[in-house]
């Protein structure tokens, strides 16, 4: 390169510090000012820092000299000399560059034209994402790893139990002639066993699905969906009389399939925990408090204990005993899941054998 | 073809054979069930020279198999003029939606998830052999035709 007379660097404000040196010195991303021939103007102390020795003497230098020739890339040029003719600026422009002592390092350049009593300057940022890039890279490795494990999961722990709940099955049906009362009853126990961890593998499954699925939030008649979701329970209600009773439920923005598994899974529960109560009574509603609607779904039945609170909403928590009320311990986290999704918060209030009353947020989308 | 009352069963898993067969005999549907072990197994079986596919009903097909699975036996099928009408049914423990969509963008005329629970498990079963054995009407083309 031809070297040419460069006015030197000045301050944007004559009475001041240098404002542009003092931006550029204080940004922690390495950062050159080139001159309208690459010439490196300015490199502020994350660049000597970033290249070490590599860097020192860099000013005055043309970018394409320095570091062994580790910026003459022919379409960085190209690049920058749009940057300079067409104040084109360009942004994430990815290259490697050997860090001396540290390796190869992943870089995003940016650069734009600045105008300095009356010359042009090109201001050329560097980002290092290597961190970034790897981080990235590992979590859609794991998200691989883990969608192969539920495939797995899903297929291949099920069949056993399809093998174990069928052949007790068939046991009782074709040697209960040999078996005793006792016999079958174990075998039975075999059976709801299998069942149950079916009904969790599948529980788990939806919860880890939810985690990884898109959701499309639009207006959802809650009234409607909280309707279906009650004919849904009927088979639920035989021999049983449970008045349910539906308060205030306008449209909201949400998920339907998702708000649809959260009065699914809080109208299954208050069903189920009001099974011992004499006149069964089941709320679900809303109302507004503090500016904000509350949605609630509530019933008269065993409650449980406030000290427990904690729990209630953790995978595989249980606050009663399975031979009591049988479940998986999945409902609830799924439905705080769903709930945090939609940005809202859950909670629970209770009186041990007087009832349980579930509330939850689901907050309008800002855009 | 597929005017037949034999099924052919593809499923790798004994125990899930056994349980079918059982199934079966207890909805006393007394066809004749031909078992494949794997893909390999069921594409031998159907497109062996004698055309026992001439026979068949419907297929039950598993979606995961070591060798090759449902998918692929699925695919070939579809592909092959002789068994482009032949009804399958997919039957697999795993409920994965990418399986359900693959399957039905194959060409699977149905998509089971086998339950657990035996009961279930043999109504279903129930539930198929009716409708694939006795309620659905076969496909007439002049597939006989076809020189081989």
């Amino acid at each position: 390169m031809t070297s040419v007379t460069h006015s030197p660097l000045r301050p944007l404000d004559p009475d001041g510090v240098g404002l542009f040196e003092a931006i550029v010195a204080t940004v922690r991303e390495p950062l050159l000012a080139l001159d309208s021939h690459l010439d490196i103007r300015l490199a502020n102390r994350a660049f000597h820092e970033f290249f070490g020795a590599a860097a020192d003497r860099v000013e005055g230098a043309n970018l394409f000299e320095i570091g062994d020739g580790l910026w003459d890339i022919p379409p960085l040029l190209a690049l920058l000399e749009q940057v300079v003719s067409s104040r084109t600026p360009f942004e994430d422009y990815a290259v490697e560059a050997m860090r001396p002592g540290v390796g190869t390092r992943s870089l995003l350049l940016n650069a734009r034209l600045l105008d300095m009593d009356g010359h042009a300057f090109i201001l050329l940022a560097l980002e290092d994402v290597t961190e970034r890039d790897g981080l990235e890279r590992l979590v859609s490795e794991r998200t691989a790893e883990l969608e192969a494990f539920n495939y797995s999961v899903s297929h291949d722990l099920r069949a056993p139990l399809r093998a174990l709940n069928g052949f007790s099955r068939a046991l009782i049906e074709d040697c209960s002639d040999e078996l005793s009362d006792e016999g079958q009853r174990y075998l039975g126990l075999i059976r709801s066993n299998a069942n149950q961890m079916g009904a969790l593998i599948d529980g788990l499954l939806a919860f880890s699905r939810l985690g990884r699925q898109g959701m499309v939030r639009g207006p959802v008649d809650v009234r409607r969906v909280v309707g279906e979701v009650v004919r849904e329970l009927e088979p639920e209600l035989e021999d049983r009389t449970v008045e349910i009773v539906l308060g205030d439920l306008p449209p909201v923005d949400a998920d339907p399939v998702l708000l649809r598994q959260v009065y699914a899974n809080l109208i299954g529960n208050a069903l189920k925990f009001t099974r011992g109560t004499a006149s069964a009574r089941i709320e679900v509603g809303s109302r507004i408090v503090g500016g904000e609607r509350v949605w609630s779904v509530g019933d008269n039945g065993v409650g449980f204990d406030m000290a427990f609170a904690g729990k209630l909403f953790q995978t595989f928590q249980r606050l009663h005993r399975s031979d009591d009320y049988e479940g998986t311990g999945i409902g609830l986290a799924l439905v705080r899941l769903i709930v945090q999704r939609h940005g809202g918060e859950i909670s629970a209030d209770a009186v041990e054998g007087r009832g349980a009353t579930f509330s939850f947020t689901l907050p309008e989308e800002r855009e | 073809m597929n005017g037949g009352a034999d099924i052919l069963l593809v499923e790798d898993n004994p125990a899930d054979v056994e349980l079918t067969l059982r199934a079966f005999k207890k909805n006393r549907l007394s066809n004749k069930i031909h078992v494949a072990r794997d893909g390999v197994e069921a594409l031998e079986f159907l497109f062996a020279e004698d055309r026992p596919v001439d026979a068949l009903s419907v297929v039950l097909l598993d979606v995961k198999m070591p060798r090759m699975d449902g998918l692929e036996v699925l695919q070939r099928i579809r592909a092959d003029e002789r068994t482009r009408h032949l009804p399958v049914v997919m039957m697999t423990s795993s409920s994965e939606e990418s399986d359900r969509i693959s399957s039905y963008d194959l060409g699977a005329n149905s998509y089971i998830v086998k339950p657990v629970d035996f009961e279930n498990f043999t109504e279903a079963v129930r539930v198929i052999g009716t409708y694939w054995l006795l309620l659905n009407k076969p496909s007439v083309v002049s597939e006989r035709s076809v020189t081989v």
